[in-house]
C-alpha cells in the first residue's frame, strides 16, 4: 500500500506538472536572437558617396612614401620585358579587395557573438559593405533589461591588396606582398599589426596593455537599452570607403632592406610620417541601435550639390564631430630608426658605433620624459602628446550621415528623438572627412516622434 | 519576420490536448498501481525488488538545440517498482541539468517524469531495459530570462549489471524532448540526450 500511495502521488504530481505548461517558445527565442549586428564600411549610414577614383597626381600616397616614391617606383620598373615589371595601371589604382577577419564581438564585455567571421569585399560601389547595406554578423542574444554603451570588435586581420615590395636601395620591384587570410595565401598586406600609435603607444608605461584593435572599441551612439521584446539592429560603421592612403614601411631582414608599399586607412586623424613603424589610431567607428518598423526618414533640401548631411544627438555639440585642426601631431626630433651599419668595413662600423651611442643617449632622455607629467623643456613629450591624443580620442563619428547630390538628402532609419542636423558642402578629398559644418538658418533641431514611424519628417537646410 | 516575444495564449485545442494526455497518463498509472506481485516471487529475482538509484554523466543537446548550447555534465535520481511478475517496471525520474555555451546562452532543466520500463526477455548476466516516459521539465533560459514548465517525452534504454542482491550498476541512454511546438508560433522543440553511469539499490519492502 505504501508503494501504491507513492505511485499515486507521483502520478498526480506528473499530471499537475503537465497541465501547467508555459506558453513561451523558449527554444525559438534562443535560436532567433532579436538583436542583429550589421557592419558597414562607410562614414555614411545610408546613400554613401561613390568611391573617389585614384588620383594620378599621387595625392593618395601618404607623405610617408618617401624612400621609394611612387613615380620613382614606376620609372625603375617600366620595362615590360623585365622580370620586375610594375604595371602602372595596377600600381596607379585603388586596391581591388578589402579583407576583414573578425574573431568575435562582445558588448560591454559580454560574449554575445563568439563567432569568427571572415569577409571579402570588393572595393566597388556595388559591394554591400560599401553601398550602405552592410552585412550581418552572426550573434546570439544579449541580456534583457540591460543597457549597453560599447561594442568591442576583435579584429584579427584587415588586408588590402595592391601591395608591393621594392628593393629599398635600387627601387627594383621584388614581388607582390602576400598575407594569410582564412587559411589561404592571398595578395595583400595586413595592416592589423600596425594599429598602434607611432612613438606614443610604444613609449608609454602602459604599452603592454594598450591594444587599439583587439578589441576595437566602438561607442554605441545614444546607447542601447535592450528590453528583450522588440527587434533591434545595431548598425556598426567603420570608416573605410574614401578613407584610404598608400603607405610605405621599411622592412629589414638581415642585410636586406625592402620598401613595402601598401594601402591602409587614412592618417587624417593620427598623422603618419616617414619612417613611422605604426599607422594606428585611424580606425574610426561608431554604432547606433534602432528598431525596424519604429523609425522614420528625415528628408529635405540642401543648399547645393555634393553635400554631407549629418545628424547628431541633440545633447551633443558639433565640436565633438570636427577634427581640431589646430592640434596637430607634435613636432619632434625623435629618431624613429636606430642607425645601422652601412657596410662591414672598419669605417662603416665606427660610424655605426658613434651614431648608435648618440641614438641611445637621445632615446634614454626621451623615454625619461614620456610618462612624466607637467613636462617642460625642449624634450617635452608627455603634455603635448597627451593634448593631441585627448583631442583625437574625443572625435566622434555622427550616428547618422548621408551624401547628398542633386540638392536633396534623406537620412533613413531614424529612431524617435531630437536631433541636430548639420551639413558640409566644402570639398572633401579622398582620405579626409568633413571638417566644417553649417546649420540651417532655421536652427539645427529636428524632432522625430514615435507617431512618425514609417513616414518622413522634413527638415530643409536653408543657408 | 514575425517574432513571438510576449508569449502566446494557449488555444482551446491545446488545452484539450493537454487534458487528454494528462488523463491518459493518470489512468495508466492508476491501473498499474493495483498490480503488484507477491513478496515471495520477488525474492527469487532481486531485480524485481523496488529500486532507488542515482545516475551521472554527459548531457548533450542534439539536433537544432545543439546550435544554442553545449554539452555538459548532469545527474539525477530515480525510483522504480516492478509490476508484479511482469517484465515491466514503473519509474519516476528527476534530474538537474545546466547547459552553457560560448555565448551568453544558458539553459537549466529540471526534468521530472514517470516512465515504464520493459526488461528484454533474454537471459544473461546483464539486464537490458527499454524505457518510455512522459512528464514535465522546468526550463530556465538565459539571457532571455524566461522560465516555465514544458511537456516532456522520454525514450531510451538501460543496461544493468547486478552486484549481488542489493545493488546494480548500469549504463543508461535516453532522449528527452521538451515539447514546445504546441505553443502558437513555436517551430522548435528542445532535444537532449542524457547518458550516464547509474547505481541503484534494491529495497526489500516486503518482509
Amino acid at each position: 500500500m505504501k508503494i501504491q500511495k507513492t505511485i499515486l502521488i507521483a502520478s498526480a504530481l506528473g499530471v499537475f506538472i503537465f497541465s501547467g505548461c508555459g506558453d513561451t517558445p523558449i527554444f525559438d527565442m534562443l535560436a532567433n536572437a532579436n538583436f542583429k549586428v550589421v557592419l558597414k564600411g562607410t562614414y555614411e549610414s545610408n546613400a554613401p558617396r561613390s568611391w573617389i577614383p585614384y588620383a594620378a597626381d599621387g595625392s593618395m600616397n601618404d607623405d610617408a612614401v618617401s624612400l621609394i616614391p611612387g613615380n620613382f617606383a614606376l620609372q625603375a620598373n617600366s620595362d615590360s620585358s623585365s622580370n620586375h615589371y610594375l604595371n602602372p595601371s595596377v600600381y596607379n589604382s585603388l586596391p581591388s579587395n578589402f579583407y576583414l577577419d573578425i574573431a568575435e564581438m562582445t558588448i560591454d564585455g559580454e560574449k554575445f557573438a563568439p563567432f569568427r567571421r571572415v569577409y571579402r569585399s570588393s572595393v566597388s560601389d556595388a559591394d554591400p559593405f560599401f553601398d550602405g547595406t552592410g552585412f550581418e554578423y552572426k550573434n546570439d542574444n544579449v541580456v534583457s533589461g540591460r543597457s549597453y554603451d560599447t561594442l568591442q570588435i576583435y579584429v584579427r586581420k584587415m588586408i588590402f591588396d595592391n601591395a608591393q615590395s621594392f628593393n629599398a636601395t635600387t627601387g627594383i620591384f621584388e614581388k607582390d606582398l602576400q598575407s594569410l587570410f582564412d587559411e589561404s595565401t592571398i595578395n595583400g598586406y595586413d595592416i592589423n599589426p600596425d594599429q598602434s600609435l607611432a612613438i606614443y603607444d610604444t613609449l608609454r608605461k602602459e604599452k603592454d596593455t594598450t591594444n587599439r584593435i583587439f578589441p576595437l572599441e566602438v561607442p554605441i551612439s545614444g546607447g542601447l537599452v535592450f528590453d528583450g521584446k522588440k527587434d533591434y539592429i545595431i548598425e556598426t560603421r567603420m570608416v573605410v570607403k574614401n578613407f584610404l592612403r598608400r603607405y610605405e614601411k621599411l622592412y629589414i631582414v638581415g642585410s636586406a632592406y625592402s620598401s613595402h608599399h601598401f594601402w591602409g586607412l587614412s592618417d587624417w586623424s593620427h598623422e603618419v610620417r616617414a619612417n613611422d613603424v605604426y599607422i594606428g589610431g585611424n580606425v574610426l567607428s561608431v554604432a547606433r541601435a534602432y528598431t525596424p518598423g519604429e523609425t522614420a526618414d528625415i528628408i529635405g533640401s540642401v543648399p547645393g550639390p555634393d553635400t554631407y548631411v549629418i545628424a547628431i544627438p541633440s545633447t551633443d555639440e558639433i565640436a565633438s564631430y570636427k577634427l581640431d585642426s589646430l592640434i596637430v601631431r607634435p613636432d619632434d626630433n625623435y629618431y624613429a630608426l636606430a642607425p645601422v651599419a652601412a657596410g662591414t668595413d672598419i669605417a662603416s662600423n665606427l660610424e655605426y658605433f658613434v651614431s648608435n651611442q648618440k641614438y641611445m643617449d637621445f632615446y634614454a632622455s626621451y623615454v625619461m620624459n614620456v610618462n612624466k607629467a607637467d613636462d617642460l623643456g625642449l624634450l617635452s613629450y608627455h603634455d603635448v602628446w597627451t593634448v593631441h591624443e585627448t583631442s583625437r580620442e574625443s572625435l566622434k563619428i555622427p550616428l547618422l550621415a548621408t551624401w547628398s547630390t542633386g540638392g536633396r538628402y534623406t537620412l533613413t532609419n531614424v529612431s524617435p528623438g531630437t536631433y541636430k542636423i548639420y551639413y558640409s558642402n566644402l570639398p572633401v578629398s579622398a582620405g579626409s572627412l568633413p571638417v566644417s559644418f553649417a546649420t540651417s538658418s532655421s536652427g539645427p533641431d529636428v524632432v522625430v516622434l514615435a507617431s512618425d514611424a514609417g513616414s518622413t519628417v522634413t527638415k530643409n537646410l536653408l543657408p | 519576420m514575425t517574432k513571438n516575444r510576449q508569449g502566446a495564449d494557449s488555444t482551446g485545442i491545446d488545452m484539450s490536448m493537454k487534458k487528454t494526455i494528462a488523463i491518459v497518463i493518470f489512468s495508466f498509472c492508476l491501473a498499474l498501481t493495483f498490480m503488484h506481485g507477491r513478496a515471495e516471487a520477488r525474492e527469487s529475482d532481486p531485480f524485481k525488488l523496488p529500486q532507488v538509484g542515482v545516475w551521472f554523466g554527459p548531457i548533450t543537446p542534439v539536433y537544432e538545440t545543439r546550435k544554442e548550447v553545449d554539452t555538459a555534465l548532469g545527474g539525477g535520481a530515480f525510483v522504480r517498482v516492478n509490476l508484479g511478475q511482469s517484465p515491466f517496471k514503473l519509474g519516476m525520474d528527476g534530474s538537474y541539468q545546466k547547459y552553457k555555451s560560448k555565448s551568453l546562452n544558458e539553459v537549466k532543466l529540471v526534468p521530472l517524469y514517470g516512465s515504464i520500463l520493459y526488461r528484454l526477455p533474454f537471459s544473461s548476466l546483464l539486464v537490458f531495459q527499454l524505457k518510455l516516459g512522459a512528464g514535465g521539465s522546468y526550463i530556465k533560459a538565459f539571457p532571455i530570462n524566461k522560465s516555465q514548465w514544458d511537456p516532456l517525452f522520454v525514450g531510451g534504454g538501460e543496461m544493468s549489471f547486478p552486484l549481488g542482491a542489493t545493488a546494480a550498476i548500469g549504463l543508461r541512454v535516453e532522449y528527452l524532448m521538451l515539447y514546445e511546438k504546441h505553443i502558437s508560433g513555436a517551430k522548435k522543440n528542445g532535444n537532449f540526450v542524457n547518458t550516464g553511469l547509474s547505481i541503484n539499490f534494491n529495497l526489500d519492502m516486503f518482509d
